[in-house]
């Protein structure tokens, strides 16, 4: 009964909020559009993202970081290096994931590329490649997990670290804080967001993978 | 709007407002989760017909695929556990 009530007035605050938005698109579209020439890149939502808002982006890139190390602390070794790999699969997963994989790299390949231009960028790109290599580890192929200890962390960190290394590089040239010169943003964009877009699949594949039980687990299911 | 963008988006909004309550009212975890998952999916469309495609590709892609990823994964994780107590 109440739940009905507070549906209600929820469902009736929202119509009311959609009353009283203004016609007029406001913000600060006007500013990102008058700046567009000076942000390295043609797609605004990417200019934002990695230029003009990238205090943000790479704040964000720690959140993930944070999350994926949280759920690794859980592990014994905090790597995959003792996770049980999964049964070899059917043979028709094995082969979905043979034809797959390669389709999902190109895909997140373009869609860090198309990011100048249009929608994507690296967080989709990264996202695609996760699944992918989650993909990959369902189909029973365990070449994830023995990815070397301190390659797999070193791509964890890698997106957070290029971006802190463009920052402190920045500062050290003489700019500000971030502050992107407009004649190397471009590239320096496509750098962060080529390293992000590893760190972003694997940190999706180890939050997936790093939940599963360890192979001598005696305690499964964890904590 | 043509009569024709009208009816789209009026099915996405119909479907996405019975896909709520569906995904709400249902008991079993791994029901929910399916939900859960073309809830993201025709969210996904929303935006695109919003003409946000940036959101809709993180969302078809965070909301609808890691997601539910993880979600089957902890619905699966409580019912073993829930087997184990009520032999």
């Amino acid at each position: 009964m109440y739940g009905i009530l507070l549906a209600g007035a929820m469902a009736f605050m929202l119509l009311d909020a959609v009353r009283i938005l203004p016609s007029e698109p406001s913000g600060l579209t006007g500013v990102v559009d008058s700046q567009m020439a000076n942000s390295g890149v043609e797609h605004p939502v990417t200019a934002v993202l990695l230029n003009f808002r990238g205090y943000d982006t790479w704040l964000e890139l720690g959140v993930l970081l944070l999350a994926v190390m949280g759920v690794l602390l859980f592990q014994p070794g905090t790597d995959l290096a003792r996770v049980q790999p999964l049964a070899r699969s059917d043979a028709v997963l094995r082969l979905a994931t043979s034809l797959l994989l390669p389709l999902a790299v190109l895909v997140a390949g373009y869609l860090l590329w198309i990011g100048k231009y249009a929608a994507g960028g690296a967080f989709q790109a990264g996202v695609v490649l996760g699944a992918a290599l989650i993909l990959l580890w369902l189909s029973g192929n365990a070449t994830l997990v023995i990815l070397p200890p301190h390659g797999f962390r070193l791509i964890l960190v890698l997106g957070f670290c290029a971006f802190m290394a463009v920052a402190v590089g920045l500062l050290i040239a003489g700019q500000g804080w971030l502050e992107l010169p407009p004649s190397q943003a471009g590239s320096l964009i496509l750098f962060i967001e080529a390293c992000a877009t590893l760190s972003i699949a694997w940190t999706m594949a180890a939050l997936i993978i790093g939940l599963q039980p360890p192979v001598s687990g005696k305690q499964e299911g964890g904590p | 709007m043509t009569p024709m963008a009208w009816a789209l988006d009026g099915a996405i909004m119909i479907v996405m407002i019975v896909l709520a309550v569906r995904l709400l009212l249902v008991r079993d975890l791994y029901r929910a989760v399916i939900l859960f998952v073309v809830f993201g999916l025709f969210m996904a469309l929303a935006w695109v017909r919003l003409e946000a495609p940036d959101i809709a590709l993180a969302e078809a892609a965070v909301g609808a695929g890691i997601t539910g990823v993880l979600l089957l994964d902890a619905a699966k994780k409580m019912s073993r556990g829930r087997g184990e107590e009520e032999p």
